[in-house]
C-alpha cells in the first residue's frame, strides 16, 4: 500500500511534468495533438491523485500504522469519523488534499471549456498544471503522506482533542476548496491574456469560479469562527490571529473582485484592475497557506516551523514576477474605454495641493503637543485658502467627484475600502516578521551609530531592539472606520442609478437620516447603550437594511404597475429574472445581520465569575445559576467531568447548561468543553473549571448578546452567493457581451 | 516635468499611507525576556509588555479554591527566573516545561510580574505531540 501510494504520487508528478512539456511543445509547433495529449495527461494525473487519496483514506480508516502519517494522526481509540478526517489534520495530508482538489477542479474546467475556449486551454494548463506540480513536488520532497513509520508503533498518537469537533471536520476542507478554487480564475484570466483572446467571455468564467471559491472561503471562515467560539473556550470568535487573517485577507481581495467584475461585465471598466485582483487573490491564497503551514509568522495556531516556508516564498515570488511581466506586456489589450472620471492637469495640481496639506497636517500632528489647536486651525485656513485660490479647479473637480455618487462611483469606492482594509490587515499580520528583519538590519549598523541613536532617540532605539506583537487593538482600531464607510455605502448604493445621481433619492435619504439618527440616539440612551459608536453602527445597519428592502419594494411596485402582477408574483419574477443582483442583495443583508451580531457581542458582553460547591446558587446578571451536580464518565479516549447547572430566571427554571472538562489519555492536557445556552437575543456561555475533588468548581459566565445573528448572517451571505451563481434564464448573455465588446472596441 | 510631478505625488501618497501604517503600530506590545526585566536598568512600561520563557517544573502553585496561580518563568538563555502571578482561566495546554507568553506589567518593588493574559506557545499545537511520548 505504501509503495503503491508513493508510486501513484510519482506517477502524478510524471504526468503533470509531461503535460507541461507537451503544452509547450504544442505551443511551439501549433500542433493540436500535443494539446490533446496534455489534456489527457491532466485527466490521468487526476485519476492517480484520486487513487492515492483513496489509499490514504483506507489506511486512516483501517488504522494502518505502517504509514507514518496514520501513526501520527490516528489512534486505535479515535472515533472512526475522525480517522477519516485526519486526512486534512496534518501537513502532508492537507497538501495532498490541496493537490486532489486542484486537479479535480482543473479536470472539471478542462471538460467544460476545452471545446469552447480551445486557444486559452494550453496557457490555462501551463498555470494550473504548474501550480499542481509545485504542490506535488512539496509532497514528494518534504511531507510525504506515504512515508513509512519506523519502527511501526503498536498504537498511533491520535488526534489533538481540539480538532475533534464537528466544525473541524468541515472547516479545513471548505477553506481549502476556497483557496484552491481561486487557481482556476487565476489560470484562466492569465491564459486568456496570453492567448490574446481577451475580448469575449473570460470575465464570465472568471466570475463564476471566483464566486464558487468565494462561497467556499466564506463558509470556511464562518465555520472556523464557530469552531473558535465553541472549542477554544475564551468566549470570542475572532482574535485577529495570523491564521485567521490568512483566510480573511484573500476573502477581502475576492470580495473586491466580485464587485468590480460587475463593472467590467456591464460597462467594460476596470479590465486591468480585475486581472490584477485575480492574481492578487490567488497569491494571497498561497500566502494564507504559507502562513498556516510554514510557521514563519508567529501565531499560537501555526504549525511547526519548517523549511517548506522557503519553497512557498519562492513560489509566490515566481508567480508574482511572472504575472507582473505578463500584465505589463499585455497592458494594451486591457484598456477600458469608459472612464468615469478623466482628471486634467488643473485637477491634478489641486489634488497635489490637497495631498500636500494632508502631509503637512501629519507633520503638525507630531509637534502638536505644543501648538495643540493652532495646528488644526492653520490646516483649515490653508484648506480654505487653497480652495479659494484654485476655485475654478476646485469647482470642476467637485463636479467630477459628484459623479462618484453613481453606481460606478460606489463600486470604485467599495474597492478602495476593501483594498485599504486588506492592506492594513496584511500589514498587521506580517509586520512582526518584517520587524525582525528590521532589527537585524539595525543590528548590522556600527555600534557608534546605534549608540548615538540610543542617546538622541531612545524610543526609536528600543523600537529596533525589540521583537513585538501587533495586538488585536490595532485591527479593531482600523476595522471601525472601514465598517462605518462600508455601512454608509451599503445605505446609498442600491439607490444610485448608473452614471447619474438621483436627487430625489438623496433628499429622501437625508430626510430619513434626520429623523432616524436622533431617534436612534434617543432609544440607544434609553436602553443604556454603552457607547455612541455602537448606536451609530446599529443605526446605520438598520438603515442599510431599510435601503435594500425599500429598493426591492419599489422594483416590485413598478412590476405591479406595468405588468399588473400581484406583489408575490412580482417579487418572485423579479428575483428570478436577475438572480445575480438579488443574490447580491441577500448577501448584503447577510453582511448587515452579521455586523449586528458583531456589534452586539463586542460592545455588550458581560462577564461573571463565581466559585461554588455543589448545590449552591450564584447570580450572573439577570440569571441565577444553580450548580446541581457533577458527573464523571469515561470512554476509551478520555475521562469526562460534566457540571450540571440549572438556569433560573425570575424564579423559573428556563434551561440547563452542562459544561465539561475532558482529560484525554493521549494528551496530557485538560480540554474545556464550554456549554452554550442560546436564543435569538443572547448566548449564555459557560466555562467550567473544577477546583477540588469534592466538586467545588469555578464557573465563568459570558453573556454574549446577538451572537446567533453572526451565524445567521454568515448563512445568508452564503445563500446569496449561491443564488447569484444560479444560471439566469436569459441565453443571450454571451452574444450580448460580444456585441458590447465590439461596441467598445 | 509631468513625470517628476507624478513621482512627487506618488511619493507623497506613499508617505501618507506609510505614515498611517506605521502610526498604527502604537498598538503593539514589546517582547522582553526575563533577564532583561530583571536587569537593574529596566524601566517599567506604561503599556503592557510580553514576556517569553519556560514554565519552571515544580514551580506552579495554585491557591486552593481559587483560580489564582503563581509560577516561575525561566529565561531561555540566562536561566533567570521571575515569579508570575496570574488570575484567570488557565489555557488547556498550559503545562510545566512549556514555552509560554505572558502579557501584563512588571512590578519591580515586588519582583513579580502580574499577567492578565497567558498564551501557551505550542508550535506543534495542531500537529501530533511528539514530546509527550
Amino acid at each position: 500500500m505504501l509503495l503503491l501510494g508513493n508510486f501513484l504520487l510519482i506517477a502524478t508528478f510524471g504526468l503533470l511534468a509531461y503535460c507541461l512539456v507537451a503544452t509547450v511543445l504544442g505551443l511551439r509547433s501549433r500542433d493540436t495533438r500535443w494539446w490533446e495529449s496534455a489534456i489527457r495527461a491532466v485527466y490521468a494525473a487526476t485519476a492517480t491523485v484520486i487513487a492515492s487519496s483513496v489509499i490514504l483514506t483506507i489506511a486512516l480508516i483501517s488504522r494502518d500504522f505502517r504509514f507514518e502519517y496514520v501513526a501520527r494522526h490516528v489512534s486505535s481509540t479515535l472515533p472512526l469519523a475522525y480517522c477519516a478526517t485526519a486526512f486534512w489534520a496534518g501537513q502532508a495530508g492537507s497538501l495532498l488534499f490541496w493537490l486532489l482538489v486542484l486537479l479535480v477542479f482543473v479536470a472539471v474546467s478542462l471538460r467544460l471549456y476545452h471545446r469552447s475556449h480551445g486557444e486559452v486551454i494550453p496557457y490555462f494548463i501551463l498555470f494550473a498544471g504548474g501550480s499542481a506540480l509545485f504542490f506535488n513536488l512539496l509532497l514528494l520532497m518534504f511531507t510525504n503522506p506515504f512515508a513509512p513509520a519506523n519502527p511501526v508503533p503498536p498504537d498511533g498518537l491520535g488526534m489533538n482533542p481540539l480538532l475533534q469537533n464537528v466544525m473541524m471536520v468541515f472547516h479545513p476542507p471548505t477553506l481549502f476548496l476556497g483557496y484552491v478554487g481561486f487557481t482556476i480564475p487565476f489560470a484562466f484570466a492569465l491564459g486568456s491574456l496570453l492567448a490574446g483572446r481577451f475580448a469575449l467571455d473570460w470575465i464570465t468564467i472568471v466570475r463564476k469560479w471566483t464566486l464558487v471559491s468565494w462561497i467556499f472561503l466564506t463558509v470556511g471562515i464562518i465555520l472556523g469562527m464557530q469552531w473558535a467560539y465553541v472549542e477554544l473556550g475564551w468566549g470570542g470568535y475572532w482574535g485577529w490571529d495570523p491564521v485567521e487573517n490568512a483566510s480573511f485577507i484573500p476573502w477581502l481581495a475576492a470580495t473586491a473582485l466580485l464587485h468590480t467584475v460587475i463593472l467590467q461585465e456591464q460597462k467594460g471598466l476596470f479590465k486591468k484592475w480585475n486581472v490584477f485582483l485575480v492574481v492578487l487573490t490567488f497569491l494571497l491564497c498561497i500566502f494564507g497557506t504559507f502562513i498556516t503551514r510554514s510557521g514563519f509568522i508567529e501565531s499560537v495556531h501555526a504549525f511547526a516551523l519548517s523549511d517548506i516556508g522557503y519553497y512557498f516564498l519562492a513560489f509566490m515570488l515566481l508567480v508574482l514576477v511572472l504575472c507582473l511581466i505578463i500584465l505589463y506586456r499585455s497592458r494594451k489589450k486591457l484598456t477600458g474605454q469608459n472612464h468615469l472620471i478623466r482628471l486634467d492637469a488643473a485637477d491634478w495640481s489641486l489634488l497635489q495641493w490637497l495631498l500636500f496639506l494632508v502631509a503637512f497636517y501629519i507633520v503638525l500632528l507630531q509637534i502638536r503637543t505644543y501648538y495643540a489647536r493652532a495646528a488644526e486651525y492653520s490646516v483649515i485656513l490653508l484648506l480654505i485658502g487653497i480652495l479659494v485660490w484654485k476655485r475654478s479647479a476646485a469647482a470642476s473637480l467637485g463636479r467630477k467627484l459628484l459623479r462618484l455618487l453613481s453606481r460606478e462611483g460606489m463600486f470604485i469606492l467599495t474597492n478602495f475600502i476593501f483594498m485599504f482594509f486588506l492592506l492594513f490587515v496584511f500589514w498587521g499580520t506580517v509586520y512582526p516578521t518584517l520587524h525582525e528583519g528590521l532589527m537585524e538590519l539595525y543590528a548590522g549598523f556600527s555600534g557608534g551609530f546605534r549608540e548615538s541613536v540610543a542617546q538622541s532617540l531612545p524610543g526609536l532605539h528600543e523600537f529596533f531592539q525589540r521583537k513585538l506583537a501587533v495586538s488585536p487593538a490595532f485591527f479593531n482600531k482600523w476595522v471601525m472606520p472601514f465598517a462605518l464607510v462600508l455601512l454608509f455605502m451599503m445605505v446609498f448604493c442600491p439607490l444610485f442609478g448608473w452614471r447619474k445621481l438621483n436627487r430625489k433619492v438623496i433628499y429622501f435619504l437625508l430626510a430619513v437620516l434626520l429623523v432616524l439618527v436622533p431617534l436612534a440616539i434617543y432609544t440607544g440612551l434609553g436602553v443604556g447603550a454603552v457607547s455612541w459608536m455602537s448606536v451609530v453602527l446599529f443605526g446605520l445597519t438598520g438603515f442599510a437594511i431599510i435601503a435594500i428592502v425599500s429598493d426591492v419594494f419599489s422594483a416590485v411596485a413598478i412590476r405591479r404597475r406595468l405588468a399588473g402582477e400581484s406583489w408575490l408574483r412580482g417579487a418572485a419574477n423579479l428575483f428570478r429574472k436577475n438572480k445575480r443582483r438579488y443574490g447580491g442583495y441577500l448577501s448584503h443583508i447577510g453582511v448587515l445581520i452579521l455586523i449586528i451580531g458583531i456589534i452586539g457581542s463586542s460592545f455588550y458582553t458581560q462577564e461573571y465569575e463565581s466559585e461554588v460547591n455543589i448545590g449552591e446558587t450564584f447570580i450572573a446578571g439577570e440569571w441565577e445559576l444553580k450548580y446541581v451536580d457533577l458527573q464523571f464518565s469515561q470512554d476509551p479516549e478520555k475521562s469526562m467531568y460534566q457540571a450540571i447547572l440549572e438556569v433560573i430566571r425570575n424564579g423559573r427554571t428556563v434551561g440547563r447548561i452542562t459544561p465539561e472538562k475532558h482529560l484525554h489519555r493521549k494528551f496530557e492536557q485538560p480540554m474545556t468543553e464550554v456549554s452554550i445556552d442560546f436564543n435569538l437575543l443572547r448566548d449564555l456561555y459557560v466555562i467550567f473549571s473544577p477546583v477540588n475533588r469534592a466538586g467545588r468548581a469555578y464557573f465563568k459566565i459570558l453573556v454574549n448578546p446577538l451572537v446567533i445573528w453572526i451565524w445567521v448572517g454568515g448563512l445568508l451571505i452564503t445563500l446569496g452567493g449561491i443564488y447569484a451563481i444560479l444560471p439566469n434564464r436569459r441565453r443571450l448573455v454571451l452574444s450580448e457581451l460580444a456585441a458590447k465588446e465590439e461596441h467598445h472596441a | 516635468m509631468s513625470q517628476l510631478k507624478f513621482l512627487a505625488i506618488a511619493l507623497l501618497f506613499i508617505g501618507v499611507v506609510g505614515y498611517l501604517l506605521f502610526s498604527g503600530l502604537q498598538e503593539t506590545v514589546y517582547y522582553y525576556t526575563v533577564g532583561e526585566v530583571l536587569a537593574a536598568d529596566f524601566q517599567p512600561h506604561s503599556r503592557g509588555i510580553r514576556l517569553t520563557g519556560t514554565v519552571v517544573a515544580g514551580s506552579v502553585t495554585r491557591q486552593p479554591d481559587s483560580l489564582v496561580m503563581d509560577f516561575l518563568l525561566a529565561d531561555d538563555q540566562t536561566g533567570d527566573t521571575l515569579k508570575i502571578h496570574y488570575q484567570g482561566v488557565v489555557p488547556d495546554s498550559f503545562k510545566e516545561d512549556r514555552h509560554v507568553v505572558v502579557e501584563g506589567t512588571f512590578h519591580p518593588d515586588r519582583r513579580q510580574f502580574e499577567a492578565g493574559n497567558l498564551l501557551v506557545k505550542c508550535p506543534s499545537k495542531y500537529e501530533e505531540e511528539k514530546a509527550s511520548t
